[in-house]
């Protein structure tokens, strides 16, 4: 974690996350860090009871903590602690409230960028080095576009949206307010979907003239794809966020307000409902539904319909209590095979 | 970006359709059932699609026999247009709507950087930002969208296509009408290393082979081939690979494969022609999948696996019997507790 440029007394901080403050209030800070790594003027946090010995040997100057942990803390300890109800919450309330802007483009136009003149450039936007921006596209006010972004034809960006470097939105997608593209994101390429020749052998392309539209507050990890829809739209509802590497197969449609974590792929056409929470590395078959509510495992294969508010692991994926009671049969089934076997060693075994 | 219109009337020709209502309706896109405005077209692919119709704003329907004579007839007006093969009138839709897609103007863009050594065939299309490097050949027609970077003695058959910010290493080679998506990695060190010899850290290997393409690969977005160690990695004729695959070096894929996203394929695999490989299949190294076979979605390959044959499975094996075992094993907690009753 790298370190803000903070200048704040322990006072001002714990006044800004409606903390109490045990200790001397007068404590400057100059940035937050872990318990092990926190340099001599360094804040950092504890809410869990094992961090408390770490803090005895931690160099820094204060710490959050979860109000619950007080009594641990040795009281002899000058060191100031700022106690709120949950430390987790105070680290990020913390976090939010000192913030400081990331570095971004200038105002304006980088010289270096291309900018087709139909485009329309609303208000305040900040174009870096390189960037791209063909011909029809329209960005609304407080656009950031990082270094070597490139915006196809037609492509139109909501109010106040970041797109870091080298991300590609292709022809005549549309994304919503504050959505933020990671770098490398690429929005729009082509669905994968071919069809034999008739009477022939090999592939023929088959076009792709749907869009993508990523709604509001969506954000989108490094390197993330998600591929036009053959026709219509590929969806992402307001309010979901998508870690990086996943990958979102034409015309699929996710609801609002999803996590979706790291290297997970869904294939084409299958619906994701509101609020579904999905682990990292799972992979989820084509033209399937997936409940309100309902939890994926990490690293599960999903192949069949997942209802509401259903939780479901495993590869195959199966609800949960059933996946659990599966592998725990499978880690007896060898001692399970020699009662059977009569004392015999069993064959089998090396099949991985 | 003006998209064709076409008359039902004219939409039957061009589909091998027959025409049911007015021929006079003017179709002006293709959407689905739910989100098609009046000037579209849409498709009841099955019965189940048949109730949407209704409700569904479009202006006509591509629709098979069996569909059409599930549906309530009479008094909708629209035009139906009556199939033998979905499927395909839908792909030929598909193309007839097709706005062509905005290319770079001809010639090179002011902002990009040619190479005086490079050599750049008739009609190319080089965009914003384009970097090709030297002793690098370019196809007739070729396109390279914003942002491309072509190494040092890449060679480019003629009407490829290279989206926006692909970047191609130097040496490798690249087959005519390729499409290349978005952010692929072509030709990217292999990922091999030996022990130090003091057996602290490891030692970089030297990739000194290539990557080859032949004619009309598809790669998708994001997608990396990395080169050989020493040799090619190839990747034949008509293949198409989707979004986020990991093509490791020195693989031998064959001709007309298809490989759904974010598969990862170890060092030296070879596959056959017309090999089918679901999404996220992961496959170790050097083993072969022969000839047509097919990789169901999420397999995990620890085995090589026989021409024309079907399988699934984490560790996969063939695929009824993957199935099988699928099946046993949601079972077995219930005969672990017959097991334990009858002790």
């Amino acid at each position: 974690m790298s370190e803000p440029e903070v200048r704040h007394t322990v006072a001002a901080l714990a006044e800004r996350i409606h903390g109490t403050v045990r200790g001397d209030g007068g404590i400057e800070i100059r940035g937050f860090n872990l318990v092990d790594d926190a340099g001599k003027q360094d804040l950092t946090f504890v809410g869990e009871a094992k961090y408390v010995k770490r803090w005895k040997k931690s160099q820094a100057a204060a710490a959050v903590v979860s109000e619950a942990l007080l009594p641990l803390f040795d009281p002899a300890d000058p060191r100031p602690l700022i106690a709120v109800p949950d430390a987790d919450w105070g680290m990020i309330e913390l976090l939010r409230a000192i913030e400081l802007p990331e570095p971004q483009p200038d105002l304006g136009v980088h010289p270096s960028a291309v900018i087709h003149p139909t485009a329309q450039l609303g208000r305040r936007v900040r174009i870096g080095p390189h960037v791209l921006v063909d011909r029809d596209v329209r960005l609304a006010d407080d656009v950031v576009l990082h270094a070597g972004v490139r915006l196809y034809a037609g492509v139109e960006v909501g109010e106040g949206s970041v797109l870091h470097a080298n991300s590609v939105v292709r022809h005549r997608c549309k994304l919503g307010r504050r959505v933020i593209l990671h770098q490398n994101v690429a929005i729009g390429a082509d669905g994968f979907g071919y069809r034999p020749p008739r009477g022939g052998q090999g592939w023929v392309k088959i076009p792709h003239i749907g869009d993508v539209v990523l709604e509001d507050d969506v954000e989108i990890g490094a390197n993330s794809c998600v591929d036009r829809a053959k026709f219509g739209t590929t969806l992402i509802g307001a309010g979901t966020k998508i870690d990086n590497l996943c990958q979102i197969g034409h015309n699929v449609r996710i609801g609002r307000n999803c996590s979706i974590s790291g290297l997970t792929g869904v294939a084409g056409t299958t619906v994701i409902a509101d609020n579904v929470i999905i682990g990292g590395g799972v992979s989820i078959r084509d033209h399937i539904t997936i409940g309100a509510g309902a939890r994926v495992g990490g690293a599960s294969a999903v192949a069949a319909d997942v209802p509401a508010g259903v939780t479901v692991t495993g590869h195959p994926a199966d609800e949960l209590q059933a996946s659990l009671r599966q592998w725990a049969s499978v880690r007896r089934l060898p001692e399970v095979l020699r009662r059977l076997g009569g004392g015999k060693p069993v064959e089998g075994g090396d099949d991985v | 970006m003006t998209r064709p219109t076409f008359t039902a009337a004219e939409l039957a020709r061009q589909l091998d359709a027959t025409l049911q209502g007015r021929g006079d309706v003017v179709i002006a896109g293709v959407n689905t059932p739910d989100e098609a405005g009046p000037g579209d077209l849409t498709f009841l692919g099955s019965a189940v699609y048949a109730r949407c119709w209704a409700q569904s704003r479009a202006a006509a329907a591509v629709v098979t026999d069996a569909v059409r004579t599930a549906l309530a007839p009479a008094e909708d007006a629209r035009p139906l247009l009556v199939v033998t093969d979905a499927d395909h009138a839908m792909a030929r839709a598909l193309e007839l709507f097709q706005a062509p897609e905005v290319l770079p103007d001809e010639g090179v863009h002011p902002t990009a950087w040619i190479d005086s050594r490079a050599r750049l065939g008739s009609r190319v299309r080089i965009g914003p930002h384009v970097s090709v490097d030297r002793d690098a050949e370019i196809g007739d027609d070729v396109v390279l969208q914003a942002g491309v970077r072509i190494h040092a003695g890449v060679i480019i058959g003629a009407n490829s296509i290279l989206h926006a910010n692909v970047v191609v290493r130097q040496g490798c080679r690249i087959g005519c009408r390729a499409i290349l998506h978005q952010n692929v990695s072509l030709g990217a060190d292999g990922f091999g290393y030996r022990p130090a010899p003091d057996g602290r850290g490891l030692v970089k290997m030297p990739h000194i082979g290539g990557v080859v393409l032949g004619d009309d690969v598809e790669l998708g977005a994001n997608t990396c081939v990395d080169r050989g160690k020493f040799g090619a990695t190839t990747i034949g004729a008509g293949t198409k690979i989707d979004n986020l695959c990991q093509i490791a070096h020195n693989i031998r894929i064959g001709r007309s494969c298809v490989i759904a996203a974010c598969a990862a394929i170890g060092g030296s695999v070879v596959i056959g022609d017309g090999v089918q490989i679901g999404g996220a299949v992961s496959i170790r190294d050097h083993l072969t999948i022969g000839d047509g076979a097919r990789i169901a979605g999420g397999s995990i390959l620890y085995h090589d696996v026989p021409a024309g044959a079907v399988w699934a499975g984490f560790p996969a094996g063939e695929a009824t019997a993957t199935k099988r075992q699928w099946v046993m094993l949601r079972r077995l907690p219930e005969l672990m507790r017959l097991l334990r009753k009858s002790d």
